[in-house]
């Protein structure tokens, strides 16, 4: 039965004498330094503790306590794994069980010599057996003929342990022990040893007649062996999908408030604007660009194997009840708060669908991995960062100044046959944007303490952030703390904890809004309220400061905006090791958020002063819970290596969302904790929202002799969102890796040191619709008694579509990856497309249905593009230089909308129209079209020719709504020549998704000093500057911007660009249709490093400023190109609408290691 | 050993998922209801049906939207509201928002009373409280199909709950609506409560009748000897000999917010300023800071005003009637800071040369909300119906003791219900002829009804050439200001497309059984 490989045998105590003596000595010393090894002579009782041993170092152990004989064949046993072994006053028997366990080999105790052999095999393992045998047996018959042993250290000369030695082109290998020294038989001094270490430059180095050959291994900063790819980490060089890991330091992690900023130009096809500058306000992230018209284009987000919630995810805004519902919207705020940036350890992005595919219906958007801080090897370390940052407002408007405005008023006034409207010798001139935006200082302290032993790693950190913003009652404060600990129960039996606690107060202003008009939002108030601090006569102090005198001040004093939020988060993992090959992990996590926000405003605002004070509350509660069971399974056939993943998660998400208004307030003093002393206040009212996902998913990777990597995952995904029928969605990937460089006649090149090509395939889902939309749902509805006293009723508010699923994308992608000099210097390219079907969309319905629209699945939308990514690192040893930039190229398509074709403007398209800019007079209309055959968004709306002349009149008579135009006027293209300009004259003008975005990064370091330069850009996109229609109207009697008054068209100038004054036009047109291409010189950092001696207790000294968005090179005659006002919604993209302004900042930190 | 181990591990994952799975996934409405539970209980039940009511008192109904969008169309009505202008000058698009609104508020409604109905038959609440609620559903469904067959004709008759499956509907031809409604009118006759058992503020039993010989009426439309004048006689003198309602003394007492409800109300939509629901009916008819309207901070909007040729038509026909003061703010309206608010006929300038409809004055009113209710159908119609009917079917003779109930009201300054010295105006008819008699109680529906909706149907039920005189009369009435007040057109195209209004275009734009070849004539 037992095949036994007699000329293979070797018994062990037939070494020569004087190795044996030193590799006695040399356990020896171990034993008594390191290993805990008792010194039981002889006995049958074995004390050993080690880990990453091999079984040939075990079984000298064991013949060193023992004197028995160990007899084995060399090529089994170096086939064999290095395990862990941790034995106290074991039984021989019990230790030769459990070295074995997981093994292909058994044992044989025969008087007093222990004989391992090879187990009876498997059907594979007897193939891959066959396979290899040819292959190896000509060294393994063979007896060494050199020993040589030596010392392997790093490059600052500390030893190394755990370092692989390999005779090159056998199976015959070692460690390096705890004091870096290793001792190893070769054939002849011909062979060639290999060192390899994690993080380190692999060396090979020829014998010839050395027996003592000391070893300094290089590091290798860039390269991390490891990658996180969901559901565990998987060996880089097995990567099969496009997987972007984000590279950063601590020192911008320290300049940031939110992980989504982070990502910004770092990684090639991950497109990063900002809704709103202001602090804690929120990001827009797009993975390969948008492919969903519902809302659902948010990456998925998972911080330590938890998914936590969306970027999105607010308080209901609390002003769609009250008195004129809906007139006030709700600054969108960052949801991201579940972690800290300076927690970070990695970040990776999964962008194609082989690599998103295992988190299946959340997928398609790509997934964010991150993951946090362990603690760093040896003693514990103590590190205290602290900055500080001082902002400035980088742009402001070029708006009359109070002595032009008055000019510019009193001649509109007399061109309407009335007197001046300000005497100019007693008026008080203001500059708004000066008097109200101040510097924004925001100061940063964090502590963290961290260290690991064998047993246990942790890592403690906690910090306080101050971040006030450029509008004086805009800012953050924030406080955390985050506790990771990981700790080895015994051998097999690790748990490990992640801990995020957070406070979060965040306070906004009113930027963005719904109305158009300047009383609702203080951006537009500080351009449009005339720069007149006063018109009275200096004696006449005693008058009633208002919004008409005050202008955007009375928004410091009559509003606010107060969230805070709560948040715990937590993911406990449990791992148990079946065997050598098979991990179970089981996770626990959670994600609970809790959140309120007031919103007040003071009589001296429009809103307030309709509603005698108005006070708004809205609360968010969000339990969610993750479980998790996986069975992982990890092993390698000679050549062969499988890594496999199978499991069951469950995750539940209950959230609760309530809101209040208030108004009609005898005092104003309590202002947002006023609730209870308003005398109209609104139901409270409460909606819940639950949903759950049940999920199977596997993955396998198989990979040949580190050349062919073979990939394929599964999800199976069941919500609770769809009917019975919907509810299981199924998500399969496959993916396939050539690793070229590993073939011969790439070697032979002797250029690349890595080749890799990448082909893959894979479905994902989104399900980006709410709870509940398959139900026929009933809602309050209020009537009243005919005593005057509230009855509550219910109606159906929502027609039910039973036959809702998901949007369902398949991805390809194609990659190439490239490294030269040791992967000094690599390249990644990746081309793909994906296609997403059955877009979840709001279709029209007919209105005697009584409702608007229905959910509905329709339509398609396809993503292709290209990203590139370059890396390098070339160092000479005093300087050190790395460089990183990427590029990337997406192109969108609707390629089937499901809808009719109709008439829009011009066209014949099948298409449907986004939101309604605002609710005002300016901008009623939407700004973007959704039509087959272009990409999503476009912009729609009036084509111009400049202004309409004299000579016009006659050339071309033309008519805006029958209303004949006149010179100075806005010419408008009349599309269908009918002369006149309606509705039907619109056509697609532009498009609000860049052509690329690219993004740069060097660090040059030379001894102590550093700098680091990160730039970002985008190209080709545009931007529908909607401010422009306010701050250019001649005609409303408010502020306009320079070149409005004085290149305002006159039958003198008729050269001027802009139209005549005191014409007045609405229209979305081509005119504030804007470029918003922008190169941004987003952070340079100068660093020191202070050589810092005889101070015992200080370890390490890190001083640096940053100066943050210096420079941005651009057309756009906004406060910032980087802006997209209505973040969250997709029916309202690329649109400038008062959005907060960016700021230009200069950081100072420091950053102490104890 | 192991591996079958390992096999067991994996079997029993998928044990677990296969088991559980759905249990899991099962959706859990929380916070809201839904059809499946609403009807198990009363007060369930009862809450859907506040929710119908609930529907038509709406901004988009009767609040707002409705009042003004019917008000503002039938010519007698003056605005400067921007979006309201179209429909005020007699030009309205089907494109209107006004239009479009109303219609997607009154389906709204119709589903919310469908799936009342459609719901109640498998609750297992006990029969009265049953019987009350259908009667009330079918009460409703009744007056909106009643109010969208008078306003577009053809509509889409829809008696089942909105799904999926059921999205688009072809236009059903008037008749066919009209049995509909003559059908939930018989029904709730039936099921509705005896008077005083009904919830107060709800219609009882007559309420059916009444509104069931409106419907007659206009069916019978302006056809001599059509069988409706009989049907619409039968219902109406029950109404009238049951008692169960009486006319208010005196009469601005019916537009007392504390009197509401009253014995001469058939059915009256409730407001509350301590509702939920707001309530702009004060705010789109009352101008700011008048003795009536003691908070500063009332935002009006002063929507609708009438026209100078309304004012006058009415105070030519009866100076000195009471009815004048309860109906309009005009003239000069004393100011809370002892200023006056100059208003036609002191004023004929473009702003303030429109009364105002005093008929919803609330003092307490703020903002969007105020306490006034609308009363959609009361005794005094049924009366002047009465006479109406009474005249067509048999001559003056026997019509006048139900007009001059109406008008012996109407003099009652003081409402003591005596006729004092003074109380003269206005006189009883008399001595008309039958063709007399019959202008003239459509002039008597626009004076004693004014302000409360029924002039758009009024001045449309009698045809083409009544509604083209009624626009003569005001583009040729003295004191007529061609740059301030509207010219209506009036050619017959034009005049015959106004008989109704036009089909919604959102509806024709999404409704696959509509399209603009099916849109009302004209439009």
């Amino acid at each position: 039965m037992y095949k036994i490989y007699t000329q293979n045998l070797r018994v062990h105590n037939l070494h020569i004498k004087k190795v044996l003596l030193i590799m006695k000595l040399t356990t020896i010393l171990i034993i008594a330094t390191l290993l805990q090894v008792s010194a039981s002579g002889l006995a049958q009782k074995l004390t050993y503790s080690k880990k990453n041993v091999a079984l040939m170092q075990v079984f000298k152990e064991i013949q060193r306590q023992t004197g028995y004989n160990v007899v084995y064949s060399v090529r089994k046993i170096n086939d064999a794994k290095v395990i862990n072994v941790n034995f106290k006053d074991a039984g021989l028997a019990e230790v030769l069980k459990k070295c074995l366990e997981g093994q292909p080999l058994v044992y044989t105790i025969e008087e007093k010599t222990i004989v391992i052999r090879e187990r009876d095999n498997s059907l594979l393992d007897k193939i891959i057996d066959r396979l290899n045998l040819d292959i190896n047996d000509e060294e393994t018959g063979k007896l060494q003929a050199v020993q040589v042993k030596g010392k392997v250290t790093d490059d600052k000369g500390e030893p190394l342990s755990g370092v692989s030695i390999a005779i090159k082109g056998t199976k015959i290998g070692t460690t390096s022990d705890n004091n870096g020294s290793y001792a190893i038989s070769a054939p002849d001094g011909n062979a060639i040893l290999v060192f390899s270490f994690v993080g380190f430059s692999k060396q090979e180095i020829l014998i010839q007649s050395r027996t003592i050959i000391n070893v300094q291994l290089k590091t290798e900063p860039s390269i991390l062996d490891e990658v996180v790819v969901g559901y565990g980490t998987i060996r880089k060089s097995d990567v099969t999908g496009a997987v972007t890991s984000v590279r950063f330091n601590e020192k911008e992690a320290a300049q940031i408030t939110s992980v989504d900023k982070l990502l910004q130009g770092r990684a090639a096809g991950v497109y990063v604007n900002s809704g709103s500058a202001a602090p804690g306000g929120a990001v827009n992230v797009r993975i390969r660009g948008a492919s969903s018209f519902s809302g659902g284009n948010e990456p998925l987000y998972v911080v330590d194997g938890v998914i936590i919630n969306t970027a999105t995810q607010d308080v209901d805004n609390s002003l769609r009840a009250g008195t004129n519902p809906g007139n006030s919207s709700q600054e969108a705020q960052n949801g991201l708060t579940a972690i800290n940036p300076q927690d970070i350890e990695s970040i990776e992005i999964l962008k194609d669908a082989s690599a998103t595919a295992i988190y299946g219906s959340r997928a398609a958007n790509g997934v964010v991995l991150v993951t946090t801080k362990k603690g760093k090897s040896g003693k514990a370390q103590v590190q205290y960062s602290s900055s500080i940052e001082v902002a400035r407002v980088s742009k402001m408007m070029p708006v009359l100044n109070g002595n032009e405005f008055a000019t510019f008023r009193n001649q509109t006034e007399e061109m309407l046959g009335k007197g001046p409207a300000y005497n100019l010798s007693r008026i008080t001139p203001i500059d708004w944007q000066r008097d109200i935006f101040q510097n924004g200082v925001t100061t940063n302290n964090r502590l963290n303490i961290n260290g690991s032993n064998e047993k246990t790693n942790y890592y403690l950190a906690g910090g306080v952030l101050n971040n006030n913003g450029v509008i004086p009652t805009t800012g953050l404060s924030q406080a955390d703390l985050r506790f990771n600990l990981t700790q080895n129960v015994s051998d097999r039996f690790k748990v490990s904890s992640r801990t995020g606690l957070i406070y979060r107060r965040n306070s906004m202003t009113q930027s963005t809004e719904q109305m158009g008009s300047a009383s609702n939002s203080i951006i537009r108030q500080m351009l449009a309220k005339a720069p007149i601090l006063d018109t009275l006569a200096a004696d006449q102090v005693d008058i009633e400061l208002n919004q008409d005198i005050e202008g955007p001040r009375v928004w410091l004093k009559d509003y606010d905006d107060i969230s805070k939020e709560f948040r715990a988060t937590e993911a406990l993992t449990i791992d148990y090791k079946i065997s050598s090959a098979f991990t179970v992990s089981i996770l626990g996590g959670f994600d609970l958020r809790f959140k309120d926000r007031h919103r007040w405003f003071g009589k001296n605002l429009g809103q307030g002063r309709n509603t005698n004070g108005q006070l708004g509350y809205s609360s968010l509660k969000n339990y969610t819970y993750n479980t998790q069971g996986l069975l992982k399974y990890s092993k390698s056939y000679g050549k062969h290596r499988l890594n496999g993943t199978a499991g069951v998660t469950f995750d539940k998400s209950d959230i609760e969302n309530a809101y209040t208004v208030n108004e009609d307030f005898y005092t104003e003093e309590l202002r947002i904790y006023g609730l209870g002393v308003g005398a109209r206040i609104n139901p409270f009212t409460e909606g819940f929202s639950g949903s759950s996902i049940l999920s199977g998913l596997a993955r396998l990777i198989y990979s040949y002799d580190d050349k062919y990597v073979l990939t394929a995952t599964g999800r199976a995904d069941g919500t609770s969102r769809f009917a019975p029928g919907n509810k299981w969605g199924y998500f399969p990937s496959m993916a396939f890796a050539w690793r070229a460089s590993e073939e011969k006649f790439i070697k032979d090149l002797n250029l690349f040191s890595t080749f890799k090509t990448r082909a893959g395939f894979g479905m994902t889902g989104n399900q980006a619709i709410s709870p509940y939309s398959t139900l026929t749902r009933y809602s309050a509805a209020f009537y009243a008694s005919a005593n005057e006293t509230p009855i509550v009723g219910a109606k159906p508010s929502l027609i039910a579509n039973k036959d809702l699923k998901w949007e369902s994308s398949s991805q390809v992608n194609l990659g190439l990856d490239i490294g030269f000099l040791n992967d000094r210097i690599s390249i990644t390219a990746d081309v793909y497309k994906k296609k997403t079907k059955d877009l979840l969309q709001q279709l029209n319905i007919p209105t005697s249905t009584g409702f608007s629209s229905i959910a509905v699945n329709r339509g398609s939308v396809e993503n292709k593009g290209l990203e590139l990514a370059l890396e390098g690192v070339i160092s000479d040893g005093s300087v050190n230089w790395t460089v990183g930039g990427n590029i990337a190229f997406n192109r969108n398509n609707i390629a089937d909308i499901g809808l009719p074709e109709g008439k829009f403007g011009n066209l014949n398209l099948k298409a449907f129209l986004g939101k309604d800019v605002a609710g005002g007079n300016e901008f009623h209309t939407p700004a973007n079209i959704f039509a087959e055959g272009y990409p999503m968004a476009m912009f729609f709306g009036y084509q111009t020719k400049g202004i309409y002349q004299q000579a016009d009149l006659t050339s071309h008579p033309l008519a805006l709504s029958g209303v004949a135009l006149r010179p100075g006027d806005i010419y408008f293209v009349d599309q269908n020549g009918d002369g006149n300009i309606t509705a039907a004259d619109k056509v697609i003008l532009g498009n609000p998704n860049p052509k690329f975005t690219y993004g740069f990064n060097s660090t040059v370091s030379y001894k102590q000093f550093s700098v680091n330069v990160f730039i970002n850009g985008v190209s080709g996109n545009q931007i529908a500057n909607g401010n422009k229609l306010k701050i250019e109207d001649t005609s409303a009697g408010l502020n306009i911007t320079k070149d409005a008054y004085y290149q305002a068209w006159t039958p003198e100038q008729p050269g001027n660009p802009n139209p005549r004054l005191l014409y007045k036009n609405g229209d979305f047109t081509d005119r504030i249709l804007e470029d918003g291409s922008y190169l941004r010189l987003g952070m340079v950092t100068l660093g020191f490093k202070p050589v810092v001696k005889n101070l015992k207790w200080l370890s390490g000294l890190d001083l640096y400023v940053t100066g943050r968005n210096l420079l941005t090179l651009t057309n756009y005659s906004g406060f910032d190109p980087e802006v997209n006002s209505f973040t969250n919604d997709p029916l309202r993209s690329g649109v400038d609408w008062s959005s907060y302004p960016n700021t230009r900042s200069f950081v100072f930190g420091v950053n102490v290691t104890f | 050993m192991k591996k079958i181990l390992y096999f067991s591990y994996v079997l029993l994952l998928c044990l677990v998922l296969s088991c559980t799975k759905n249990e899991l996934i099962e959706e859990d409405p929380k916070g809201f209801l839904n059809d499946q539970t609403l009807f198990d209980t009363e007060a369930g039940a009862q809450a859907a049906l506040v929710g119908c009511y609930a529907g038509i008192s709406t901004y988009y109904y009767f609040v707002v939207a409705y009042t003004q969008f019917l008000s503002l169309g039938s010519g007698a009505f003056w605005t400067d509201h921007a979006a309201s202008l179209p429909l005020a000058k007699q030009i309205s698009q089907p494109t209107d928002a006004l239009i479009n609104n109303v219609w997607k508020e009154a389906y709204a409604s119709i589903n919310s009373v469908n799936a009342l109905l459609a719901n109640m038959p498998k609750s297992p609440i006990k029969e009265s409280v049953k019987n009350q609620i259908l009667g009330e559903g079918h009460f409703l469904r009744a007056v909106l199909y009643f109010n969208n067959v008078r306003t577009w004709g053809d509509v889409p008759l829809r008696i089942e709950v909105a799904n999926s499956n059921n999205l688009n509907m072809a236009r059903t031809p008037k008749a066919q609506v009209y049995e509909q409604i003559i059908a939930d009118l018989e029904a709730a006759k039936n099921l509705l409560p005896a008077p005083q058992a009904q919830i107060k503020g709800r219609p009882h039993k007559w309420a059916a009748y009444a509104l069931l010989a409106k419907v007659y009426l206009t069916l019978a439309e302006n056809v001599d000897g059509s069988p409706y004048w009989k049907k619409a006689y039968d219902e109406a003198i029950q109404v009238y000999n049951s008692n169960a309602y009486t006319l208010v003394r005196p009469y601005k007492n019916l537009w007392d917010v504390s009197k509401q409800n009253s014995s001469e109300s058939i059915f009256e939509i409730q407001y509350s300023m301590a509702g939920g629901s707001s309530n702009g009916l004060t705010q789109i008819h009352m101008p700011s800071n008048t003795i009536y309207t003691p908070n500063q901070a009332s935002s009006p909007t002063r929507r609708i005003r009438t026209h100078k040729a309304t004012f006058n038509e009415f105070r030519n026909q009866y100076p000195g009637d009471p009815r004048i003061n309860a109906t309009f703010l005009y003239g000069d309206v004393p100011k809370k800071d002892g200023t006056t608010l100059k208003v036609y006929p002191t004023n004929t300038s473009s702003g303030e040369g429109y009364p105002y409809i005093f008929k919803y004055a609330d003092p307490a009113w703020v903002a969007s909300v105020s306490n006034s209710n609308f009363i959609y159908l009361r005794y005094a119609d049924v009366l002047l119906m009465l006479a109406e009917i009474e005249n067509e079917l048999n001559g003056p003779g026997g019509a006048y003791k139900y007009i001059n109930e109406v008008l012996s009201r109407a003099r009652d300054a003081n409402g003591n219900g005596i006729a004092e010295a003074g109380e003269i105006s206005p006189a009883n008819w008399s001595g008309m002829t039958q063709a007399q008699f019959r202008d003239r109680i459509m002039l008597e529906r626009r004076i004693e009804l004014l302000g409360e909706t029924h002039e758009f149907y009024d001045t449309r039920r009698r045809g083409l050439a009544y509604l083209k005189a009624y626009f003569i009369s005001h583009n040729t009435h003295p004191g007529f200001s061609a740059t301030n007040d509207f010219t209506f057109p009036v050619d017959e195209t034009s005049v015959s497309r106004l008989l109704l209004m036009p089909i919604p275009s959102e509806e024709i734009n999404s409704n696959g059984l509509i399209n603009a070849s099916n849109q009302n004539p004209g439009y």
